[in-house]
């Protein structure tokens, strides 16, 4: 019987508490329910979560001061949602936008800002000015072999016109190899647009793609809509309302991921609430699931005593509700981070509870007095387990000094509940054990008793794996890689982050370029051309470049053009022709087609076969006059929308002005980059693909050679990596320090110590190297694994050699002892429990909780084995 | 005024009315830009009139003073041939301004020939930032309309005609198509060379 002859202090108040607790034990449990009930109300009720990554960097690092100075002279180029709107022609996608944006703008309470890139008065205007010459040039060849036509069309804008119209092409004869291009585009798109009528759907006919440059109108189908949303506070809500917003009027439209015109969301807003989504979700089935994976570990663990599995679980849930709310009271939100601690807590507060119930089991076994047995195991097994509180939560707690204040938040928090957990262990425990007793006990045997007795038996072999082990995964070591690209951390199938990613390779849809501001338009200037000489630089945007060059020349183009094409342009007649009057033009057209046919050149006549044969084929359709009716609805809406919005655009674009400085743009051009005090932004885009760290670390490094006060997100996600790999170093290095000076304090052996620190030391260095071999680098998330693991190694460690140390029994196998049986069990709880986090979504929650499992499984290995081993060898040395 | 000599005093009067006067009348005489169009109207009508007799080369001298002023050829020119014009050397551009006016004025010899009640209405104008429009119908005797827009732009204190519009067809555009597509395919020289050939297919088709 393990009885401790004298009483440490410590002990001494273990023993007395546990004896009110037991004695009140009713009371104790009437509280505690209250309790709970309280702060789990309190934690709804308060519940927020904040997902801004780079709010979780220190305020006081150089480049977050930078970056606020920046957002401040530009606000809405940060934390903005990009609307991303891909049509299959340009006029569908400006439609689509322009539907979109006015919408949206109405909705002043949640955006403060939409932004329409390239479009409005100021575009429609003066757009053509930044066509270069060559391509005013072609266009004007284009408008002028078309403008009998046009003039022909906008006398009568319908599709009856659009049959004349082609019917004169086709008369005319002798054209030139221009006009015979376009006159082949034109058939084509008219057969698909019959061809389409007779199925039953709409061919969206791109005139736009007829009238200007076929590549350029095609970079037109993709188009934008920045906006900034109007946040009153980063929570999940906040954010669901405006994405929500975006996608209900999207669907107004009919449009959305199908449909006419496809539209996504991404931009940096976009991705954190998605990300915070990802999180709230996995962690939220990960917390259940680890839940009951423990409770399973639990039951096997503790001999499937219902009232021991019960209790523990009683203890551990209400530990993790009263943690939650002290949590949400001091640090006041969850972020990405610190919201696993719940899976954490769950695999470690566990411990404590399968410590105390299998040492009260052990003793009830012995003395099968209830009340002694739990009174003992306080003192006996509390101590070490205020012990293990403590060192664990050094382990969590160095964290919180440094920059990375997602990784500071969660050690708060844990550190803080395995006092929490520690205290539930003394007080809830007990009054449930007392309330619930266990009657009946069977001794254990080993199941496997060959292998509690390896360590014994084979302690050289052992030993000799492990430092082969270790030795081998130092070569692996040098290779341990941090990413800290924050794009990897999310769900990479999220819509975000896809269309995020297929931007980077969209050179006119850049996410991520670096700014930088400055005092005064020559300076800007200046710094542009310095920095485009720079091999990883693209090119440099300053205010200069949104102003057209060779603008005298281009308005004297435009004003030629205008002669001739205006005003047919101006005044369109629609017209709306019947039914009947259609499908005379259309008669008219066939034997056009037929009489004409043989003057054509080669391709335009295939074209004009076609098109005949269609139209032969619509016009069998059009007998039956309802399915004719509908079939001819279809053909015009596929036909005439564009044409109208072509003159339109036409029309309002030959007049434009001239552009003489910035103060000609328009505001909100103008706003990109010059910030309201006078400053001005030279934006700065990448060479390569900034996805690659090299390329990113690269591209930033070379532009802050020369603009050290260069900013934005570039800039950010290298830094904050810089950051957390400082921190990563300097929270270890904490961590070792002060768990080696407590645990010197608490032992006062150096010899013991280092016994203590050796399963871990060993499990980083097998983890390290798995973690070069499974491809699972180090990232913002998983960094937090070593200061927790060197929190729960000593632990583990402690037990062994503290339980060794003052019960030195070599015949009797440790490995046997309940010591051992709540080690191994406990540390398997732990992992199980987080290794419900890699099945999550999140990338860098699964990369956590694979992580840690493995670390963790090597401890277990390390502990159980290793250690042991370890210790016979050394004994067997010494004597 | 202090006169100090009746002589002197009248010479200095007469000298300043005259002066005074001979700008206002050259001031008073610049034509708006309906003037301009009815000037070509009617030497059109004259064209037509004077039909056979006249022959092409008649119409051609009638019409040549009203149509260089009327017009403004070398702009027209240029714009006729798009980005080419600033390939062409100063001799080329010189070159082709002459040849085009030639062919302007050929075609309207060789389209107006013979009179058959036809008469000019002018029904709108307008003016602009750009220049000034002139709507207005070619009537015949069976009351058939043809329309007639002008397109004007003011150059040097006068108005000219850029651009005639007939049956909603831009005469510019449509010739900036055709010259444009020869330019690209055979060059500056076989342009000149087919421009030369219309001209004398116009004036040995003399009367059609």
């Amino acid at each position: 019987m393990f009885i401790e002859p004298t009483l440490t202090r410590t002990q001494r108040l273990l023993s007395a508490w546990v004896l009110l607790v037991q004695r009140h034990a009713v009371a104790v449990l009437v509280g505690t329910v209250l309790l709970t009930f309280g702060t789990l109300y309190y934690s709804a009720v308060n519940f927020k979560m904040n997902a801004d990554i780079h709010a979780m960097m220190s305020d006081k690092l150089s480049y977050r001061g930078l970056y606020k100075e920046f957002s401040k002279a530009f606000p809405q180029q940060s934390d903005t949602v990009v609307v991303v709107i891909d049509g299959i022609t340009s006029e569908q996608a400006e439609a689509a936008r322009k539907a979109i944006a006015e919408q949206l703008r109405k909705d002043q309470a949640l955006f403060s800002d939409v932004y329409e890139p390239g479009a409005g008065g100021f575009f429609q205007k003066n757009g053509l000015l930044y066509l270069n010459t060559e391509e005013l040039e072609r266009l004007g060849d284009r408008l002028s072999a078309a403008q009998p036509f046009l003039a022909l069309l906008s006398k009568d804008l319908s599709i009856r016109g659009l049959f004349e119209v082609v019917e004169k092409a086709l008369e005319q004869g002798d054209l030139s190899e221009a006009q015979d291009r376009a006159l082949t585009l034109l058939l084509d798109g008219m057969n698909n647009a019959f061809a389409s009528a007779a199925h039953g759907t709409v061919y969206p006919m791109s005139w736009e793609g007829l009238a200007f440059d076929a590549e350029q109108t095609a970079k037109q189908c993709r188009q934008f809509i920045i906006l900034k949303p109007r946040v009153a506070d980063a929570s999940l809500s906040a954010g669901s309302a405006h994405i929500e917003t975006i996608r209900r009027v999207a669907g107004q439209f009919g449009y959305n991921q199908t449909g006419t015109a496809r539209v996504r969301i991404t931009g940096d807003f976009a991705l954190a609430y998605e990300n915070l989504l990802e999180v709230r979700n996995s962690t939220g089935i990960a917390t259940v699931a680890s839940l009951l994976l423990v409770a399973l570990v639990l039951s096997v663990g503790l001999y499937f005593s219902w009232r021991l599995i019960f209790s523990s679980l009683v203890t551990l849930i209400t530990g993790l509700i009263w943690s939650t709310a002290f949590a949400l009271a001091t640090v006041g939100s969850l972020n990405m981070i610190s919201v696993t601690f719940a899976v954490l807590f769950i695999g470690l507060g566990i411990d404590y509870s399968i410590q105390f119930c299998l040492r009260y089991r052990e003793l009830l076994l012995q003395s099968g007095h209830q009340q002694n047995s739990i009174t003992s195991t306080a003192t006996s097994v509390g101590r070490s387990l205020f012990f293990s509180a403590a060192t664990t939560a050094l382990g969590f707690y160095s964290f919180v000094p440094t920059a990375y204040a997602g990784v500071a938040e969660l050690g708060f928090i844990s550190g803080s509940s395995m006092f929490i957990s520690f205290f539930g262990n003394i007080t809830v425990l007990p009054a449930l054990l007392t309330v619930l007793p266990v009657k009946e006990c069977r001794r254990w045997e080993p199941s496997w008793p060959w292998l509690v007795d390896l360590p014994y038996k084979y302690p050289r072999g052992i030993v000799a794996v492990g430092a082969l082990g270790a030795l081998v995964s130092l070569l692996a070591v040098p290779r341990v890689f941090f990413d800290y690209n924050t794009l990897n951390l999310h769900d990479q199938s999220s819509e975000s982050v896809a269309t995020m990613k297929e931007l980077f390779n969209d050179p006119k849809g850049q996410p991520w370029t670096i700014s930088v501001l400055v005092d005064g338009e020559g300076k800007a200037l200046r710094l542009a051309e310095q920095l485009k000489s720079l091999k990883e630089v693209r090119t440099a945007v300053t205010i200069h470049d949104l102003i057209p060059g060779n603008q005298q020349d281009k308005i004297l183009l435009i004003s030629d053009i205008a002669l001739f094409m205006s005003p047919e342009i101006e005044r369109p007649h629609v017209t709306a022709p019947t039914y009947e009057q259609n499908i005379q033009a259309l008669a008219r057209l066939e034997r056009s087609i037929e009489s004409h046919l043989n003057g054509l050149r080669h391709s335009t006549r295939e074209s004009a076969q076609k098109l005949h044969d269609s139209i032969r084929r619509f016009r069998v359709l059009s007998e039956d006059s309802r399915g004719g009716l509908s079939a001819l609805a279809l053909l015009d809406e596929s036909l005439t929308p564009g044409l109208s919005m072509l003159l339109e655009r036409l029309g309002s674009s030959l007049q434009p002005s001239l552009v003489e400085g910035p103060s000609s743009l328009p505001q909100e051009l103008r706003s990109q980059y010059v910030s309201a005090d006078g400053r001005f932004r030279v934006q700065v885009f990448p060479q390569n693909d900034i996805t690659n760290l090299a390329s990113l670390e690269g591209f930033v490094r070379a532009v802050r050679s020369v603009a050290p006060n260069a900013t934005d997100t570039p800039v950010s996600v290298y830094e904050a990596g810089m950051a957390i790999a400082a921190s990563f170093r300097e929270a270890s290095l904490y961590a070792v320090i002060i768990i080696c000076a407590f645990v010197l304090v608490g032992l006062r052996s150096r010899s013991k110590t280092l016994l203590i620190l050796t399963p871990m030391a060993l499990a980083f260095l097998l983890t390290a190297a798995a973690s070069v071999w499974l491809g699972v680098p180090l990232n913002f998330a998983n960094v937090i694994v070593v200061p927790l693991v060197l929190g729960i190694g000593v632990h583990s460690g402690v037990i062994f050699i503290v339980r060794d140390w003052k019960d030195p029994r070599r015949e009797d196998n440790l490995l046997k002892s309940s010591m051992a049986r709540a080690t191994l069990f406990s540390n398997l709880a732990t992992m199980i429990s987080t290794a419900s986090l890699a099945f999550s979504p999140h990338l860098g929650i699964a990369s956590i909780g694979i992580l840690l499992s493995i670390c963790l499984a090597f401890l277990i290995l390390s502990t159980l084995l290793f250690l042991p081993s370890l210790i016979v060898l050394l004994k067997v040395r010494v004597g | 005024m202090c006169l100090k000599s009746p002589g002197i005093t009248g010479f200095s009067l007469l000298v300043f009315c005259t002066v005074m006067v001979l700008p206002m009348h050259i001031r008073g005489e610049t034509p708006g830009p309906a003037q301009v169009i009815s000037r070509f109207n009617a030497a059109l009508i004259e064209a037509m009139r004077g039909g056979k007799e006249l022959g092409f080369s008649g119409r051609y001298r009638l019409l040549e003073p009203v149509v260089t002023e009327t017009f403004l050829p070398p702009y027209m020119a240029s714009v006729s041939v798009g980005r080419h014009w600033k390939t062409l050397t100063e001799e080329q551009q010189r070159q082709f301004e002459g040849i085009y006016a030639e062919w302007l004025i050929a075609n309207y010899a060789k389209n107006f020939h013979t009179y058959a009640g036809e008469r000019f209405e002018i029904t709108k104008q307008s003016q602009t930032a750009g220049g000034a429009t002139v709507l207005s119908k070619l009537l015949n005797s069976q009351g058939k309309e043809t329309e007639f827009d002008y397109r004007l732009r003011l150059t040097e204190d006068a108005w000219h005609i850029v651009d005639i519009r007939i049956s909603g067809i831009s005469q510019l555009a449509n010739t900036r198509a055709q010259f444009v597509s020869v330019l690209d395919k055979n060059g500056f020289d076989e342009l000149v060379a087919s421009l030369k050939r219309k001209i004398r297919d116009f004036s040995r088709s003399d009367g059609r």
